[in-house]
């Protein structure tokens, strides 16, 4: 089972899926961000509308970018394995 | 497999990254010396204040901002002109695709830090997450940034993952880092259909992505009320400097790396024709919108505004502008309308000019109207400090190095884009031809 975790943790898949946590934690940071920002206009009386849609627009275009270099990292990797399986 | 014996029909493009000339190491020196002179002059500028510098009341905005807006600007071309001569099939576009994201990479980086410089003590950044208001220009700029940033970095990334996966393959040096950054990258179907869909997407993303940057900067200007920015043409404005600019930063590229690294083969005649053309429209687009500035601000003649104007115009930044215009106009449209003079060395001295007269034209856009505000003050002096010049010269430094240190490592030229263009583009053009030329067979009748 140590074995098993050991060499988990020293691949290369692991290297990578650490990187590409990197890109959902910048995207959740900018979610997290942006609803804190809102919440500061609510509570300063600002003008609510245009808060909220640059929120949307911006916390949307986050996660798509994610998304995007996700499914990449994935279907490389399935991509591969098909091959192997060849 | 060891490198040295390994020979690939676009091996050249290999060179750079396995062979490293003494001249490479004196210049990095030297670069990293201005780097860290630049770097001595900001710690300087944190210990003592922003007094080290030029800015003051009311001219407050100086150099600092200057560069940001610059820099912002020539990241626009990279991405851009990669993702429209992608999106346009280009085919000329494959051996620009590279350099032109690369140039975004770096110079987003060099231009965010900015601000952060002008701040003064740097732990006021934080305020923005704690208390920003969204309703400030400001804040969307710096969505628009960081988004900007994401997309470009990962539009880099994935065209660079079949280039990565034949470094790893040749074995040698950074063997661990490409096989990590491959990610299993083997050329099969599936994977290269999965890359391709990534990269349509991201190339048709990262258009508005970057306009919507540009856009918001000038908006920080005109969305004020100070005379000589309050003004509705400055989004569009902005977002046409910027690719002009752009275009200009990567011809200066592409040459130099072209005569560095041989590049001879790849980058043609014909590639700095068509970019030629292109800095050539952007220089009249740019005259363009200039124009209709500043007549709308003559015709309307109201009183604020023309002391911004008559300051630029015939004032103490009337050298600034005129030569500015020289460099984004008069000298693009002699260099590049004339036959003879559209050679390499025209094009090339066509591009140093306008990346310094666009430099100058955020010169002329900053300063004078701070100089020149609403209230009852006599005209602001501003006159750039050493620790801002030499900041300056940091950056641009800090660009060159970027570029170096990226020629190390990845290839500069979409090696497997350059094949696939030998490969495929013939047959992939003749089958577009054919899908929109009437075919061969078709007769017109004339009724007589």
């Amino acid at each position: 089972m140590f074995g098993k975790i050991k060499s988990f943790l020293g691949s290369l898949i692991f290297i990578q899926i650490i990187l590409l946590s990197f890109l959902w934690m910048l995207a959740s940071g900018m979610t997290l961000l942006l609803i804190n920002l809102v919440h500061v206009s609510y509570e300063v009386n600002d003008h609510q509308t245009a808060s909220i849609a640059i929120s949307i627009l911006g916390i949307i275009v986050f996660w798509i970018l994610a998304s995007i270099l996700t499914y990449v990292l994935v279907g490389l990797y399935k991509g591969r394995k098909k091959e192997i399986d060849k | 497999m060891d490198d040295h014996h390994y020979i690939d029909e676009d091996e050249v493009l290999f060179r750079p990254i396995y062979q490293t000339s003494k001249s490479f190491y004196v210049l990095a020196a030297a670069l990293i010396a201005v780097f860290l002179f630049g770097a001595a002059m900001y710690v300087r500028q944190f210990i003592f204040g922003l007094g080290e510098t030029g800015m003051n009341e009311p001219v407050t905005w100086g150099f600092y901002i200057i560069s940001f807006v610059f820099f912002i600007g020539i990241s626009h071309a990279g991405t851009l002109i990669s993702a429209i001569l992608r999106l346009s099939k280009a085919e000329w576009r494959r051996p620009i695709t590279r350099m032109a994201e690369v140039i975004t990479g770096i110079v987003l980086m060099i231009g965010g830090l900015h601000p952060i410089i002008d701040l003064g003590r740097p732990d006021r950044i934080l305020h923005i997450f704690e208390r920003g208001r969204l309703q400030s220009p400001l804040l969307w700029d710096m969505t628009s940034i960081t988004a900007y940033f994401t997309a470009s970095t990962i539009y880099l990334y994935l065209p660079l993952i079949p280039d990565i996966a034949l470094l790893r393959d040749r074995g040698g040096k950074f063997h661990k880092l490409y096989e990590i950054l491959s990610w299993g990258y083997q050329g099969t179907e599936r994977q290269k259909h999965v890359l391709e869909k990534a990269i349509n997407i991201l190339m048709v993303m990262v258009i508005p992505i970057a306009i919507s940057v540009h856009t918001v900067i000038s908006w920080i200007f005109s969305m004020t009320l100070q005379p000589g920015w309050h003004s509705t043409i400055f989004g569009p404005y902005f977002v046409v400097g910027a690719i002009f600019s752009g275009i200009a930063a990567l011809i200066i590229v592409m040459i130099v790396f072209r005569k560095v690294f041989h590049f001879e083969d790849y980058l043609k005649k014909i590639h700095f024709n068509y970019l030629g053309t292109l800095l050539l429209v952007m220089s009249l687009l740019w005259f363009y919108f200039t124009f209709a500035e500043y007549l709308t601000t003559f015709y309307g003649h109201e009183p604020s505004e023309m002391r911004v104007f008559l300051y630029k115009f015939v004032g103490g930044y009337a050298p600034f502008f005129w030569l500015m215009v020289f460099c984004n106009f008069i000298v693009p449209v002699v260099f590049l309308s004339n036959k003879k003079l559209k050679t390499i060395p025209g094009i090339l001295i066509a591009s140093i000019a306008v990346v310094i007269g666009m430099w100058l034209e955020r010169l002329i856009i900053v300063v004078p109207s701070l100089a020149n505000p609403r209230l009852p003050f006599i005209t602001g002096i501003y006159v750039p400090s050493l620790t801002e010049i030499s900041l300056l010269a940091a950056a641009t430094a800090a660009f060159i190095l970027g570029f170096m240190g990226f020629s190390k490592l990845f290839p500069l030229i979409s090696i497997w884009e350059i094949k696939e263009g030998r490969e495929e583009s013939v047959r992939m053009v003749s089958e577009r031809l054919n899908e929109y030329l009437p075919s061969k067979g078709h007769i017109r009748k004339e009724i007589v």
